[in-house]
């Protein structure tokens, strides 16, 4: 076994996983905190008024970051959902899972932050147009994936049952994504793009794409958050689960 | 400082997104915690369970 | 079998009952037409989230739940169609939508029934 296979096992047995995740998580939300403390001054302060919409528009630097997350971890959800039913790989059905209630927590800001600003832009709080309806599926999907791991009392089987939900919802993703496209829509078209230019101003753009980054880094760190109490319950009778229970037993830490 | 909390009249519809973002997002950080502690208290209680009943058995 | 005793007599009674509100002339055939489609559509969706929670007692809430993000869809290009046509606008695009969905439903709804039946089962 070469050493990059060797690597590969360690880093997916759970108490390595548990420490590693332990490890990462402080760094994941303290940069994640920062860099968004950073882009919200770029965004609010620095960032000149719009010329259409004044100062409603920066909601921009907080609803769209917010959208492409609830995107993102839909797509880390499914991906891992992948593997742990291909693979029977117990990490990944646990990165799955916790993935979930994160990604249900953006797609509740994107739909409220949108409808406040959709407020005095439409003159609506709501409409029942294509984005917006597949972003609210997108929530719904997330909570059916949510509710059926609850539902399940073996935690495996209960990730293995939800995790398959969620690749069955993922067609619900190209439809968010282009949405703008094929349809009419009330929602704004693309206006940053990944490959050539995008058609916003580049004092607005940075404090979006750092925000973007920060929201990455902050569901990082939740992932890894979730992912340990997850390892916990999965492993449960194992004994370095054991030590970690009578450890913080000892610490005083209150029941 | 009060243009700033102005926002040009969108004041309300800014700060409110805003808030919305925080809390929600603060929430969902906070709450693994709960459950660390739920899931922690949780195992200990059967670990004790276990050996108490282990030491109570005892011969057949 | 579902389907035929729950879809197929509202497919049937559809034009009678367009013909009762005064439906106008496209609608009166595309309306069943979208049913036909759309229907047996949301029975194999339903198929395999039924087989998702097939071992739990009182399942009736979430099987709720996970069905409606994936009927949505189905819904909004089935009355897309007929709203559309009521417009006066082009509605085939959306009824070729929902004749691909069915298609593949079809042909993988059976496979994912199997393998959830698995998971809930194993």
């Amino acid at each position: 076994m070469n050493a990059l296979t060797l690597w590969f096992h360690k880093t997916g047995s759970p108490p390595t996983a548990y420490r590693l995740a332990g490890r990462l998580m402080p760094w994941c939300y303290g940069v994640g905190f920062v860099l968004g403390l950073v882009a919200l001054y770029g965004g609010l302060v620095l960032a000149p008024r719009d010329y259409q919409q004044g100062d409603a528009y920066r909601i921009i630097f907080v609803h769209v970051p917010c959208a492409w997350m609830s995107l993102f971890a839909y797509l880390f959800m499914a991906a891992n959902a992948f593997i742990a039913l291909v693979w029977r790989i117990k990490l990944s059905e646990v990165l799955a899972m916790a993935a979930a209630p994160i990604g249900a927590a953006f797609t509740f800001v994107t739909l409220v932050t949108g409808s406040i600003w959709g407020k005095p832009m439409w003159g609506t709080w709501w409409t029942w147009d294509a984005r917006l309806t597949s972003e609210l599926v997108l929530l719904f999907l997330y909570f059916g994936v949510i509710g059926l791991h609850a539902a399940i009392e073996d935690r495996r089987q209960a990730a293995r049952a939800a995790g398959f939900l969620a690749l069955i919802g993922i067609v619900n993703l190209p439809i968010v994504h282009f949405s703008v496209n094929w349809w009419n829509t009330l929602h704004q078209g693309e206006t940053v793009r990944l490959l050539g230019p995008s058609k916003i101003d580049a004092s607005m753009i940075w404090p979006l794409l750092t925000m973007a980054l920060a929201t990455h880094l902050w569901f990082f760190g939740s992932v890894l958050a979730r992912t340990r109490i997850g390892l916990l319950e999965l492993d449960g009778g194992k004994d370095w689960v054991r030590e970690i229970a009578l450890a913080t037993d000892g610490a005083g830490e209150r029941a | 400082m009060n243009d700033f909390l102005a926002m040009g009249g969108y004041g309300a519809y800014v700060w409110s997104s805003y808030a919305v973002f925080f809390i929600v997002l603060a929430l969902e950080a906070l709450a693994p915690r709960a459950t660390r502690r739920r899931v922690l208290a949780e195992l200990r209680g059967r670990l004790k369970r276990r050996s108490a009943r282990n030491e109570g058995s005892g011969t057949p | 079998m579902h389907w035929l005793t729950t879809a197929l007599p509202l497919i049937l009674v559809a034009p009678l009952l367009g013909e009762l509100l005064h439906l106008a002339e496209p609608l009166r055939w595309l309306l069943p037409g979208a049913l036909l489609l759309a229907t047996p559509l949301l029975s194999l969706l339903g198929a395999v989230c039924v087989a998702l929670t097939v071992g739990m007692h009182r399942s009736g809430m979430l099987l709720a739940l996970l069905v409606l993000p994936l009927y949505v869809p189905v819904l909004i290009f089935g009355a897309g169609a007929c709203n559309a046509a009521q417009a006066g606008l082009p509605f085939l695009a959306p009824l070729l939508w929902l004749g691909a969905a069915l298609v593949l439903a079809l042909v993988l709804a059976p496979l994912a029934c199997a393998a959830a039946l698995r998971i809930s089962l194993s």
